[in-house]
């Protein structure tokens, strides 16, 4: 649906973007992740049309975004990191307006608003003024704007910043129902949120994709550094020898708090489950074993592993 | 054209519903109306003389000192504040879109440049108009008074040239306001290029022919003044139109360019 190759720009003799490369299939919800500055914005300015690029070519449902740009803005229904709301318009007269700028038949105008409206859950503030919303509901005023004219693809730029929990997850429901019907970006640096709602991410750094897998395989290839924490009371040399002669297991860091309480972080290979060997070890020693957990790594780890590396 | 008439409603409910045209059309037609005043009194004083002068004298049949003068005078002012009025009026056009984000909606929405431009410029045109047609009440004042002798031609010229003549500066104003975010540059910036544009017929003064006439024929009030005497010239409704064309073109251009400049 959306395929970017070898994207790159540079502002000034600044590079924002270097060479950049991926797809996006139709239907996919798909998760933009990196630090502040990496490109993601970027990204997204320049397949909506807002900003130019440099080098490379980006099509959207193969259309070219330069050769058909106002084709390709009728497909596409973005949400910019600052919803872009006129403060002296109402909800109801901003969102009327933007249905008739993309493109919405006359007719229809109505009815698309009051869908969206409704999808949004802005009955209440329909006919308050813009400037009177709070941040919250003028990034759901956003999002209203970016699906008035139905559009296949959603570009969002980081939905949910600001908005409480209770309307987190609305939205982050929202836009999960889109997959489908939908093709959706989503850019985000809250990685429960990417784990939530999509299904493979990206990663970006310096303009660079930095790792690319659906979200399940992420963690898993990741997941070699899983943790055991196990947490007793006994003798604690013989027990972290004994656990090291376990099979599987890389390392053995004590990490106990102070007092008569021994904690040991186990590393071991992610193929084998040393729990039961762990606990029978502990019980064996006449120690008392008090907690046995395992820490996945989690995708903030990887995350910051991923681009410091 | 749908999204040019989007656009158009959008900026009119936008200007209505501000403070600042508000205040701007007041202050405009009050300072037009004590100008009015001024000429009227003015005018008033010297027919008076102009009598005493023919009772003294007889009548030439020749009179100097008529009610049209009036006329020409307040336009003269109305045309020259219009310069000093317009900056105001479309300084928010573009630097409020920047500032507030929404330039980003247009630039990602199915909508050109140009119809925008349009859309934006025809909104600012109608409330130009708006407050002009509000000065009409003076013209009516002056009718009553001159018992049936003003002419109502070069009153009606008069209107016709101040409405192309905004049509020339209202671009001008777009474009100064297109090139920031500030909208207090904007408005020093066009307010230095109209009254460039206006001084031109001084600097005119100085060079020789055939210069002179043609620096004189780019400054705004040369062409003022013929409609203002009720002549309502082609050579002068093409060079406000020009003008316009000229300015919104640059304008258009220098929109469009911001996707590339950043």
């Amino acid at each position: 649906m959306i395929e970017v190759k070898d994207l790159t720009k540079y502002y000034g003799t600044k590079i924002a973007l270097d060479k950049l490369s991926f797809t996006v299939k139709e239907g996919e919800v798909l998760g933009f992740l990196g630090p502040n500055g990496a490109g993601k914005s970027t990204t997204m300015k320049i397949i909506t049309g807002f900003l130019s690029l440099t080098e490379g070519t980006v099509t959207v449902d193969g259309l070219d975004i330069f050769d058909d740009s106002l084709e390709v803005r009728k497909r596409i229904g973005y949400l910019p990191e600052h919803p872009p709301l006129y403060l002296d318009m109402t909800v109801k007269n901003y969102l009327e307006f933007a249905a008739k700028i993309k493109g919405v038949e006359g007719k229809m105008v109505k009815s698309r608003v009051d869908h969206v409206v409704e999808t949004c859950g802005l009955t209440k503030y329909y006919k308050a003024y813009c400037s009177s919303l709070s941040k919250g509901f003028r990034q759901r005023v956003g999002i209203a704007q970016a699906l008035v004219h139905e559009p296949r693809i959603l570009i969002l730029d980081e939905p949910t910043i600001g908005l409480d929990p209770i309307q987190i997850v609305e939205i982050r429901n929202l836009i999960k129902s889109f997959g489908g019907d939908h093709t959706v970006i989503l850019s985000t640096h809250i990685l429960p949120e990417v784990d939530m709602t999509c299904e493979r991410v990206i990663i970006i750094n310096d303009g660079k994709v930095v790792a690319e897998d659906s979200t399940e395989n992420l963690r898993q290839n990741l997941r070699h550094s899983d943790e055991l924490i196990v947490e007793f009371r006994g003798n604690s040399s013989k027990i972290r020898s004994g656990i090291e002669k376990i099979k599987g297991v890389t390392e053995v860091r004590e990490t106990s708090p102070s007092g008569s309480t021994k904690q040991f972080t186990i590393v071991s290979n992610p193929d084998t489950d040393i729990r039961p060997d762990v606990a029978r070890l502990i019980v064996a020693e006449n120690g008392e074993l008090l907690e046995l957990k395992y820490i996945s790594m989690t995708l903030e780890q990887i995350f910051i592993n991923i681009t410091m590396n | 054209m749908k999204n040019i008439i989007a656009v158009y409603s959008r900026e009119l409910k936008s200007y209505f519903s501000s403070q600042i045209f508000y205040i701007i059309s007041a202050v405009f037609v009050f300072v037009v109306g004590y100008m009015f005043k001024n000429v009227f009194f003015e005018f008033a004083t010297r027919s008076m003389r102009q009598l005493r002068y023919k009772w003294d004298y007889g009548d030439t049949g020749i009179d100097f000192i008529n009610i049209n003068m009036v006329s020409l005078q307040t336009f003269n002012y109305i045309n020259f504040l219009l310069l000093l009025i317009v900056p105001l009026l479309t300084m928010r056009l573009y630097a409020e879109e920047k500032k507030s984000g929404t330039m980003e909606l247009l630039m990602t929405s199915p909508i050109t440049t140009t119809q925008v431009l349009l859309g934006k410029f025809f909104s600012c045109l109608t409330i130009y108009t708006f407050m002009v047609i509000l000065t009409s009440a003076f013209m009516v004042i002056m009718a009553i008074q001159s018992r049936g002798q003003l002419d109502f031609a070069p009153v009606v010229a008069s209107y016709i040239g101040t409405l192309l003549y905004g049509a020339a500066i209202i671009p001008i104003g777009m474009f100064s306001s297109s090139f920031t975010e500030n909208q207090i540059v904007a408005a020093v910036v066009s307010l230095s290029l109209l009254l460039g544009l206006w001084l031109l017929i001084f600097s005119a003064q100085f060079l020789n022919y055939p210069y002179n006439d043609f620096v004189a024929f780019l400054s705004l009030p040369e062409h003022l003044e013929s409609f203002n005497r009720g002549f309502v010239g082609v050579k002068h409704a093409v060079y406000y139109l020009s003008m316009s064309l000229f300015w919104l073109t640059l304008t258009g251009m220098t929109v469009e360019s911001a996707r590339w400049r950043q």
